[in-house]
Formats: structure tokens, C-alpha cells, sequence
């Protein structure tokens, strides 16, 4: 009789106790998160930073800071990470200059549900790869030395430069029958990332009567045309042949300037240019016969 | 002959869930009962690991606690003893605290791992040696993968980062490392049980937690160590001296190392918490300011400039914890079951009081510098003491 009671009573408190667990399936990390001396949750908010920052330009990343509790956060900092190839030149809403160390620290603590706004500005050095990421931490000392609460980390993809390079590949120009004159070049995709979606801007003397013609030497470039403009995969190529008037006395040479604008970004423009001014007499002097 | 076929469905539990363990029982036989409560106290209790799975153990110990029942393996009709009694009104202080506390929601909220207690305590204590077993050995297991984890690191991760990095629910800081050392007594007394073969897991989980200690450069750790090993080797009278000289000499050396490194600030810091522990008692002396509500009400009192900035939700001290949190009639409970635990231990045979009393004294040490009840591996392992706190011959004789 007893341990039928027994049985019933210990049944309805496991039950309970199983009811308890649907009802309240958090409790666990809730004791955990409780426990924590100093326990803080940082959120990062974007108010306008680059979703993909372009290596070797300059950085502008404006961002919110809210503590989201349970606790005041006593030090709170948000740190940058990307090696050595970020330069931080000056803060907003930073204690201290951000040059020495890429990280600010806010200057009073951030009391559950306060948000503070900062900004950073800088430059990415041409070299860097990888990703942007950003960290908000809260520390302090401690009783038992906490590691830092790291909450929230927002990771920004660095678009790599793109380095276009253009060749002449005729040093002097092949003459058809007609008389006109005809050089080919290639414009080369030298740097990490692809050139998508560019019109190429070649110039021409004389224009009147030029016309050129694009081909692409590998499956992952195109020329452009159509809607779109052209592609140049990373270590891809195009190659232009162009095709002008022949020398006369209207226009005793030629000059062909050829100068790639491809990405709004693009930074090694050591290579984005060639030229070349050509007045045989030869060619001169079988005009004037 | 009833019984004597309980405790066989038992112990093919132990072969089930805890044949690591290198068991060799005579007269095994297995059922499904057992099996099955073995597989729900393995699951239970290894869900500790992650944090992802830590609320698993309460439906898990509330199913095996009904299979058992159901299957009449828990002795639910026998009478409370003085211990049950003592626990009970314990908890009961504990409930009538958390509806006079300062937050009642915030008492009630984090009060579950207290129901975990409460399931688990009868499941080892009502339930028979064979549950026990397995909880021990479960608990072994779990405190192997935890030190696996700290140890699955570079070395120049700092102790606080590899805590973290491991996220292991039980492991807050690095003392929390601590609590392994409650259970080493029981442990040490299951491998030395173990036939020879089965006796490497154990030395496997040993030795790792060694290592992470060492990892964890924690001073609290060999503090217990050091005490621990004191009382085992106390209590056997012929080893007494060499023992205890070999216990303070190493405790000794490592506290030295330790204190040189890290300094005293931590003591300062503890000091100024138990004084505001003593204050909030004092303020509020019957029931305390309510389970948990220490860390909500300590700020209010003034003791300087805190030499710990941060908020601490527990001060570090377990009797003035409960003082401050549950007044001095729940102090009084808990100290009253914990005597009346320590005598039951007395009746036990030779080698079971011996890892009983280290256990409960380890875990008593650990108690005046660190433990709280805020953290879920305290109420675990004060099942697995009081659940075992009594002779094995009392508990299953019909």
C-alpha cells in the first residue's frame, strides 16, 4: 500500500519535473548564463560599413554597440581583427587613439539595454586577404578571471584588388592588302580577383575608319557585348585586334593609347597603359607615290 | 529472493552502461528494466558535456525514475530515514525562502537544478547499489571528456579561454575543475575493484583530469587534492604520518608556486564578498534574500571599494551563501543533513567509509572557498554523496 502511494506521488513529480523541462527548456543555459560573474551580450549593428571592404582602399566602418545584459558591461571594447594589414587612422565614440592597436574601448560602461554609437576610419592595405572580422568584448578583473565575453563577431569578406595589364603584342603594324594597318594586344587579368562587368576604353588615331575585335582566350573571360561587359577571369585574357586607316597626309602617324578602367577600386595602375605613336616614312613616302 | 532478482536486474544495468568500467559481477543477467534505466542515467548524465544538451537530464532522470518506479525497483514504500527527513525539510526551508525571496521568479527560475537533485538523490538512494554504480561511473565519463577538452588545446591557451573554448555547462572557471576531486574517493575505490583489465578507463579519466589540472592552474584544485589525500590516508591509522606529510608537502609546494604567481587579490576579493554575505544575513536572518538572490542583493552593501569589480552572483563560501540566501533556518537544515549524512557514513564497511568520508570532506572543502548552488555540478554530486550515505547492507536488506 505504501510504496503504491509511494509510486504514485514520485510519478506525478516526474511527470512534473518532465512537464517542467518542455515548458521551460532554457533553464539550463539560464542557471549557466547566471552564474557568470560580469556575464554581458554585446551586440554589433552595421550603421553603414562596407559589406565587402576593397583591400587598399580607405575604411569607413560605423557601427552600434548595445549590451543586450543581464549584467553592465564594466569594459567594453570592440576589437578589429585583420592582421597587420589594417591602419586605423581615428575613432568616434573611442577612449584613446586607435592608431597603436587596432580595437576601441569605450569610455564608460554600458549599462543592459544602453547602445553606444562609434566609428572607425582607416585604410586596408592592398595586401590583405581573408576577412575583416570585428569583436565585442566586455573585460575587467576578476575574482576568477573570466575570459572575455565575447558575444557577437561580425565578419566583413575583403574584396581583393584587381590588376589588369595591357600588352601590345605587334611591335610594328601588319599592312593588308587594302593598305590599312592592323595591331593586336591583350589585355590580361593580373591580379587575385575577377574584373567583372567592364566596358574597356581603348583609344584610337586616327578613329575615323578604326574598328577592333575581341576574342577571348579562356573559358572563363568574355568579351564585352550585348548587355553585358567584359569578364576577365583571374589570369584570363582578351585579345583586341585593331584595325585603322592607313597613314596619309592628313594623318602622317598613328597612335594607339590603350588604358584599362576596369573596377571602380582597381589600385596597380603601373601596367593598366600602353601606347604607341607610329610614323614610318616608308609608309609615307608609298602614300605620296 | 525477490531482492536478490533486483539487485541481478541491476547490476545488468552496471554491464550495460557502465561495462567500461571493467566490472566482472557473478550473477549478471539481463533485463530490460535495468538496461534501459542504465542507457537513461549514462544519456542523462553525459548530456553535461555540452551546453547544447544540459537540460536533457531532467526528462531523462524523470523517465528512468518512472521506469524504475513502475517496475518496482525504487523502494518507494519504505519509511524516510533521519537523512530523507533532514533533506526535506532542507528543501522545503528552500521553497518557503524562494516565496519570501527579493525575486521570487529569479529563486523559482534557477531552482531547477534543485529538482535535478531531488530526482536524482532518489533514484541512488531508493533505487539500489546498481544505480549508484552507474551514476558514479557516468559521472567518470563526463569528467574524462571534460578534461579531454580542456587538453584538446595549443598550450599557450590561457586557462579561463580553454574553459571557455570547451564549453562544457559544468565548467564556469577554471576552479570548477574542482568538483572531479568530490568523486575521485568513489572513483579510486571502483578501479581498485576493477579486474586488472578493466581497470585502464579509469586510469585513462584519472590521469587526464591530472593533466588538466595542471592545465587549469588552479589553486583551489590542490588544496582538495592535498585534503583529499589526507583523509584517505588518515583514516587508515598506520599510514597516518607519512601520508599526511607527503599530502602537505606537495599541497604544500603547489599552493606556494601558485600564490607566487597569482597573488592575493582573489583572497581580498573573497573576503570582501563574505562580508557582505554576513551582511545580507543579517539583514534578512530567518529566511535569507531568497535562493540565488545573493548576487542581486550584495551590491547594496557597503564594504569599500570592491577589489572585484564585476557582478559575482555567489560568494564563495557555501554556509554563508545559504545563510545570506536562506537564512539561518536553511543553514541550519543543511548543516543538520550534513551531519546526520557524516554519521551514516560511520556505519558503512571499512574501504566505503573511507571514499564516503573523503568524498563529503573534499566536497565540504570545496564548499568554504568556491562551491555554490549555482552551479549544476554541486546538486549532482550532493546526490551521488547523500544518495550513497548510508550502508549498502541497511539500504537493500528487506
Amino acid at each position: 500500500m505504501g510504496n503504491s502511494l509511494g509510486r504514485i506521488f514520485f510519478s506525478a513529480a516526474c511527470a512534473g519535473a518532465t512537464v517542467l523541462a518542455v515548458v521551460y527548456p532554457g533553464w539550463a543555459s539560464e542557471t549557466r548564463s547566471q552564474a557568470y560573474g560580469g556575464y554581458v551580450d554585446l551586440a554589433l549593428q552595421s550603421l553603414g560599413w562596407p559589406d565587402q571592404p576593397v583591400a587598399g582602399s580607405m575604411l569607413s566602418v560605423p557601427l552600434r554597440v548595445t549590451n543586450l545584459g543581464p549584467q553592465t558591461a564594466d569594459v567594453p571594447q570592440v576589437v578589429f581583427s585583420a592582421d597587420s594589414t589594417l591602419r586605423l587612422s581615428h575613432s568616434t565614440g573611442c577612449a584613446g587613439s586607435p592608431s597603436s592597436s587596432p580595437q576601441c574601448v569605450l569610455g564608460a560602461p554600458l549599462a543592459p539595454g544602453e547602445s553606444r554609437e562609434l566609428a572607425y576610419f582607416g585604410w586596408l592595405h592592398p595586401a590583405a586577404r581573408g576577412q575583416l572580422t570585428m569583436g565585442a568584448y566586455a573585460l575587467s578583473e576578476a575574482i576568477d578571471v573570466l575570459p572575455g565575453n565575447e558575444m557577437v563577431v561580425a565578419a566583413m569578406p575583403i574584396r581583393a584588388e584587381v590588376d589588369l595589364v595591357v600588352e601590345l603584342l605587334d611591335e610594328h603594324p601588319e599592312v593588308l592588302q587594302d593598305g590599312r594597318l592592323r595591331w593586336r594586344f591583350e589585355l590580361r587579368n593580373a591580379g587575385p580577383s575577377d574584373a567583372l562587368a567592364f566596358w574597356p576604353d581603348f583609344f584610337l588615331s586616327p578613329w575615323e575608319g578604326a574598328e577592333q575585335s575581341c576574342e577571348s582566350l579562356d573559358a572563363n573571360s568574355n568579351c564585352p557585348g550585348g548587355n553585358g561587359g567584359a569578364v576577365i577571369a583571374t589570369g584570363g585574357s582578351l585579345r583586341y585586334t585593331a584595325t585603322m586607316a592607313p597613314l596619309s597626309a592628313s594623318s602622317p602617324s598613328i597612335w594607339i593609347s590603350l588604358t584599362a578602367y576596369p573596377q571602380e577600386n582597381e589600385l596597380n595602375f603601373a601596367d593598366n597603359h600602353a601606347s604607341v605613336d607610329f610614323a614610318d616614312p616608308l609608309f609615307i613616302g608609298e602614300f605620296e607615290d | 529472493m525477490l531482492q536478490v532478482h533486483k539487485a541481478c536486474r541491476i547490476d545488468a544495468a552496471i554491464r550495460t552502461a557502465g561495462a567500461w568500467a571493467g566490472m566482472r559481477r557473478r550473477q549478471a543477467s539481463w533485463s530490460t528494466t535495468a538496461s534501459l534505466t542504465g542507457v537513461l542515467l549514462v544519456v542523462a548524465l553525459l548530456s553535461q558535456a555540452w551546453a547544447v544538451a544540459a537540460s536533457w537530464i531532467l526528462p531523462l532522470l524523470a523517465l528512468a525514475g518512472l521506469w524504475l518506479a513502475w517496475t518496482d525497483e525504487l523502494r518507494l514504500g519504505a519509511a524516510p530515514d533521519a537523512l530523507e527527513l533532514a533533506l526535506a525539510a532542507w528543501l522545503l526551508l528552500w521553497l518557503m525562502s524562494a516565496a519570501t525571496a527579493l525575486d521570487r521568479a529569479h529563486a523559482l527560475a534557477l531552482s531547477v537544478p534543485t529538482l535535478v537533485f531531488l530526482l536524482l538523490f532518489v533514484l541512488c538512494r531508493r533505487g539500489g547499489e546498481g544505480v549508484r554504480r552507474v551514476t558514479i561511473d557516468s559521472l567518470a565519463a563526463l569528467a574524462g571528456l571534460q578534461a579531454l577538452s580542456l587538453l584538446a588545446m595549443p598550450p599557450d591557451v590561457s586557462p579561463p579561454a580553454r574553459v571557455l573554448a570547451a564549453d562544457s555547462p559544468w565548467l564556469l572557471v577554471p576552479n570548477d575543475g574542482a568538483w572531479w576531486l568530490c568523486l575521485w574517493p568513489l572513483w579510486w575505490r571502483r578501479l581498485t575493484e576493477a579486474a586488472p583489465a578493466g581497470r585502464w578507463p579509469w586510469l585513462v579519466t584519472l590521469v587526464a583530469q591530472l593533466a588538466a589540472f595542471a592545465v587549469l592552474q588552479s589553486r583551489l584544485v590542490w588544496l582538495v587534492l592535498a585534503a583529499g589525500c589526507v583523509v584517505v590516508w588518515g583514516v587508515q591509522r598506520r599510514r597516518l604520518h607519512l601520508g599526511w606529510l607527503v599530502a602537505m608537502a606537495v599541497s604544500a609546494a603547489a599552493l606556494s608556486l601558485l600564490w607566487i604567481g597569482k597573488g592575493m587579490s582573489s583572497v581580498q576579493a573573497r573576503l570582501q564578498l563574505w562580508q557582505a554575505a554576513w551582511s545580507l544575513w543579517r539583514s534578512h536572518p530567518w529566511l535569507g534574500v531568497g535562493p540565488h538572490g545573493f548576487g542581486l542583493a550584495y551590491r547594496s552593501v557597503d564594504v569599500g571599494t570592491w577589489v572585484d569589480p564585476r557582478q559575482t552572483p555567489w560568494p564563495h563560501q557555501l554556509v554563508l551563501e545559504l545563510m545570506a540566501n536562506t537564512g539561518l533556518l536553511g543553514s541550519v537544515a543543511f548543516v543538520t543533513m550534513g551531519v546526520i549524512a557524516f554519521r551514516c557514513v560511520q556505519q558503512d564497511d571499512g574501504t566505503g567509509r573511507r571514499a564516503q568520508a573523503a568524498a563529503l570532506i573534499t566536497f565540504a572543502t570545496i564548499s568554504m572557498l568556491e562551491a555554490s548552488p549555482l552551479r549544476m555540478w554541486w546538486w549532482v554530486v550532493l546526490a551521488v554523496l547523500l544518495g550513497g550515505a548510508r550502508p549498502v547492507q541497511a539500504r537493500t536488506s528487506p
